[in-house]
């Protein structure tokens, strides 16, 4: 049986986060959501899954903080994280890929892109 | 004569009269935060019940009729609610599927209906869906909504026949604007901004003619904004004869942000404008344009008076004059009470650039 992959992702735009949800797992993947940036490390390093998707824009703590606790981290580090983010905040992106993010997905999306990517992302590794 | 009694009664009237008011007011409160409590709940049971269902919908081939007709007419507004976060955040196929459910479905005439209504919040709200949805149906009624006397009308009209791309639209937008003084520029070019690159041409045609230092100053930064590079000819015989402050500011960004070589000797007879935000944005602009036979004029603007036109001729001349670091550095170093020379010391030190 072929193990499924696990996505952990952090979106706090709730209706997005649940058709992403659905979307994904239609698709075959285990799902793990969090509403905002907090607790998203601890998360990672507990489930180590096989994908991070952060959203760069959250309250309280931001997916570019996130993403430099996870590539800071040795245990988690290799882990491909994909940034979210709107268009208007492109230059976050460069920040983000500099940070050690594999790839980003512009804000707004088509919800086959982001499964497309995520297969190709995984599929190189 | 006015008695002690007199006076207590009015000031136990008084007193009843504010309780009465008070309570009133509480009733009010309470009252809304009972109907705003049950519509979120019925919103959120609308969603636990059809959230998943739209989601099958979108990665469907079903006809958007199918699902509609099965929503109750009284339970629309829910599902609009609902879908405003995926019109803003979803494109491609998933757009046009949500676009379905409003164009060829019962929702359309529904919103139709809102438009046509005198409620300023139904116009909004259906002028806000039809024109994410990209209804060609409500084109009309939303450019008479245009000479609305409601501001907000007025807003929620423009953008939605913006996000139609409606380039008939454009100018009843400008001239009904004008009946509004309180709607700023912003507004206006976060409307126009919804529109393709199509609005260009049209503009450019007005831009001859156009007498308006508002209307010509939101047309370059709109061209600036779509990298209109047709309009460089034009905006510079404006901008040379112009004397409003905002439109030369927009021509010069717009020049540097085409690489319009062009405009460079015009922006030479700037560089001493009486208006230091002019002068300021003339060297942001050389940096990009300009080459080595501007540097003694860049030179003399870093002893000018505002501290933005000296800090820009620095950074300018560190960027187009190749052998300038050094020259600055001297002069830099070279001068320590002259202020020219502290805000150059400044600049170099923000480059990491030592003596």
């Amino acid at each position: 049986m072929i193990e499924k992959k696990t996505i952990l992702f952090a979106e706090d735009t709730v209706h997005i986060a649940k058709l992403l949800k659905f979307k994904l797992e239609k698709e075959g993947f285990n799902l793990i959501h969090f509403p905002s940036g907090v607790g998203v490390t601890d998360g990672v390093i507990k489930f180590k899954p096989d994908l991070v998707m952060l959203d760069i824009m959250m309250p309280v703590k931001d997916g570019l903080t996130v993403l430099k606790e996870i590539k800071s981290n040795p245990s988690i580090a290799d882990i491909p994280v994909i940034l979210l983010t709107a268009n208007s905040h492109e230059e976050y992106v460069v920040k983000g890929l500099q940070l050690g993010a594999i790839d980003y997905i512009l804000k707004p999306f088509a919800s086959n892109e982001i499964v497309l990517r995520i297969k190709n992302i995984l599929k190189m590794r | 004569m006015v008695t002690h009694l007199d006076i207590f009664g009015f000031l136990a009237l008084t007193i009843f009269a504010l309780l009465i008011l008070t309570y009133v007011l509480v009733i009010q409160v309470v009252l809304l935060r009972l109907v705003h409590g049950y519509q979120e709940k019925q919103e959120q049971k609308f969603i636990s019940i059809w959230g998943e269902r739209i989601f099958n919908y979108l990665e469907s081939s079903e006809k958007p009729e199918t699902l509609i007709r099965i929503i109750r007419r009284g339970k629309y507004i829910y599902l609009l609610h609902y879908l405003r976060e995926f019109f803003l955040m979803l494109k491609g196929d998933d757009l046009k599927r949500l676009s379905g459910l409003i164009n060829e479905t019962k929702l359309q005439p529904f919103l139709i209906s809102h438009l046509k209504s005198g409620s300023p919040k139904k116009i909004n709200e259906a002028a806000y869906f039809l024109g994410l949805a990209k209804s060609a149906a409500s084109k009309n009624i939303l450019r008479k909504k245009l000479q609305s006397q409601n501001a907000s009308v007025f807003l929620s009209s423009a953008l939605a026949l913006a996000r139609l791309n409606d380039v008939k639209a454009i100018f009843e937008i400008f001239r009904n604007a004008r009946r509004f003084t309180f709607i700023s520029k912003d507004s206006l070019l976060t409307i126009f901004s919804e529109y393709t690159d199509e609005i260009c041409n049209p503009l450019l045609e007005n831009l001859k003619k156009e007498k308006n230092a508002l209307i010509i100053s939101i047309t370059i930064t709109l061209f600036r904004h779509f990298k209109f590079y047709q309009a460089g000819e034009t905006i510079l015989k404006i901008m040379v004869y112009s004397q409003n402050k905002e439109v030369v500011i927009e021509s010069i960004k717009y020049f540097s942000a085409i690489d319009f070589f062009e405009a460079a000797t015009a922006l030479r007879s700037l560089i001493n404008h009486p208006k230091a935000e002019v002068r300021a944005e003339v060297l942001k602009a050389l940096a990009v344009l300009g080459d080595k036979s501007f540097e003694q004029r860049i030179w003399d603007r870093m002893y000018d008076s505002e501290y933005e036109v000296q800090y820009n001729a620095v950074t300018t001349l560190l960027k187009i004059i190749p052998d300038s670091e050094e020259k600055i550095s001297t002069f830099a170093y070279g001068n320590l009470n002259d202020r020219a020379a502290a805000i150059a010391r400044m600049v170099l030190s923000e480059r990491n650039i030592k003596n």
